[in-house]
């Protein structure tokens, strides 16, 4: 008995002396060199060469549960005079557990497939979809609280965030986003998420997010809207198919519109194995289509777009496309020529 | 003390009652940790292009009576910022059986846990495919994960190939 009494003291204690967490920091990143061609009609060709983004992620583990995050981008490579952006676009602290989490500071609310997952292997094109710049206003981020939990591949996500600027708002959001800089919290940015993980390859969700956004810092003169969207990504078997749709509904906007809204559908095929390639090869196809104010000929826009893109490794990745850009009301369609490098770690 | 105790205990307990679920009740099971062999650890490494996080692994040994039936594999693989703990199930031929993530600790990447997802490592050995976007298909927003235990998973074969052929000998 004291033998076997010994030995289950001496098994504790070896597995104790191994407890797998080890405090410490992780360093990570991600970028893109972008050429993009753009021709509206006849009219000489813009050429242009962008390092776009640049983003260092550091994060430190205190304990299994409770870790620090941050990622700081540089766009455009460069900060001066209004162009370029130097932005915290995230720095939380996280407490997480197996079934629930919470975070509070510079977070990403939970909407769309790109706002928080935006690494350019994760999208197939060389620029992100217009659709996650002008109806989710990629990359989306402020200051803010997080809870979110996930079971049997069901994940959900509430999140607490600074208003928006309601003088921004117009033809969309975007231009509202207050970026974490001397933000306000009269009402809060409200956003609910859920998405189903739990076929292989296959992530479907939709998220609605609310805000009565204050102009010039004022509660009692605000511009609401509300924001829904479903998304729907399926990577497994060489198919590639991505779908989103949003829309966006507004009370008292500056520019007078009462919606915005479209969506843009990704199909494609992993060819790598037929030509004998290493990694992935997907020629694709973009359908797209979205609206920046109600049915305003002016803001309405029609993409089509035909690509190549090569995932060497799947943390690196060269992009091709070639695209039209068809304004309801202009004459003439712009082409886009884009070529693309980007990576991760 | 008592804390880490509770915490890895919970590891073991949590491998082994999948052990138990996978077997059935009926089967023993003899619980080992062990040094990496040092005859099979670069190879192992350079192969699934992954070095282990520790030194050693965790074995158990399932007996259907007398007889040995399996071997079950727990080890490490670092995600984006943490472990990942992760166990494998192998059948005599070196065939994985089964594969388990025991412990998930980031925010972001837990579909790795999927069942559906970790169906796709049954059958494999060592000299399978392990290409994600290829054999293994990725999960948005999981790649590092992804990559990882793929790796993780495709290391404990060329482990549990030595072991079994030592045992063999």
């Amino acid at each position: 008995m004291i033998r076997i009494l010994f030995v289950m003291v001496i098994a504790t204690l070896a597995m104790a002396q191994d407890d797998f967490f080890q405090p410490g920091y992780t360093i990570g990143g991600y970028g893109e060199l972008h050429y993009n061609r753009a021709q509206n009609g006849n009219d000489d060709a813009t050429i242009t060469l962008d390092f776009h983004r640049f983003i260092i992620y550091y994060g430190y583990n205190w304990t299994e549960e409770w870790s620090f995050k941050s990622e700081v981008e540089l766009e455009h490579n460069f900060v001066s005079g209004g162009n370029g952006e130097l932005e915290l676009e995230q720095a939380f602290v996280n407490y997480h557990s197996n079934l629930f989490g919470f975070q509070a500071g510079v977070i990403l609310p939970s909407v769309g497939l790109l706002n928080e997952y935006h690494e350019p292997p994760l999208f197939i094109s060389v620029e992100r979809p217009e659709y996650s710049k002008y109806v989710i206003p990629t990359t989306w981020f402020g200051n803010g609280f997080a809870l979110y939990g996930s079971m049997s591949g069901l994940n959900m996500r509430f999140v607490l965030m600074e208003d928006m600027e309601g003088e921004g708002i117009g033809a969309g959001i975007r231009s509202g986003r207050g970026k974490g800089y001397k933000t306000t919290a009269y009402d809060w940015v409200k956003n609910i998420s859920v998405n189903y993980t739990g076929i292989a390859g296959l992530r479907i969700g939709g998220s609605y997010t609310m805000n009565n956004a204050p102009i010039d810092n004022n509660p009692d003169s605000t511009v609401s809207f509300g924001l829904g969207e479903i998304n729907l990504k399926y990577e497994a078997n060489n198919i590639y198919a991505v779908m989103e749709y949003g829309n966006i509904s507004y009370e008292n906007n500056p520019s007078g519109y009462t919606s915005s809204g479209g969506y843009y559908l990704d199909l494609g095929y992993n060819v790598a194995g037929f030509v004998g390639l290493e990694g992935r090869l997907i020629p694709w196809f973009r359908y797209s289509d979205y609206n920046r104010g109600n049915d305003n000929a002016d803001k309405h826009y029609t993409i089509q777009r035909f690509g190549l893109t090569y995932w060497p490794i799947s943390s690196v990745v060269f992009k091709f496309d070639y695209g039209t850009h068809q304004t309801e009301s202009a004459d003439d369609v712009k082409t886009q020529i884009n070529v693309g490098v980007g990576y991760n770690f | 003390m008592v804390l880490f105790s509770i915490l890895t205990a919970g590891l073991r307990e949590e491998t082994e009652s999948l052990i138990y679920d996978h077997y059935g009740d009926s089967v023993s099971v003899l619980f080992k940790k062990m040094p990496i062999p040092r005859e099979i650890k670069s190879m192992a490494e350079k192969n699934a292009r992954l070095h282990f996080m520790l030194n050693q692994i965790y074995l158990w040994e399932i007996f259907q009576k007398d007889s040995l039936v399996g071997l079950a594999y727990l080890d490490n693989v670092k995600g984006k910022s943490q472990p990942i703990t992760y166990a494998v199930f192998y059948d005599l031929n070196g065939n994985v059986i089964d594969s388990h993530i025991i412990k998930y600790r980031e925010p972001i990447g837990g579909e790795v846990a999927n069942r559906h997802w970790l169906k796709q490592f049954l059958g494999k050995s060592t000299n399978s495919d392990y290409q994600v976007g290829k054999n293994i298909d990725g999960i948005s927003g999981a790649t590092i994960s992804v990559n990882a235990v793929t790796r993780g998973i495709h290391r404990s074969t060329f482990v549990i190939d030595f072991l079994l052929n030592k045992h063999d000998e």
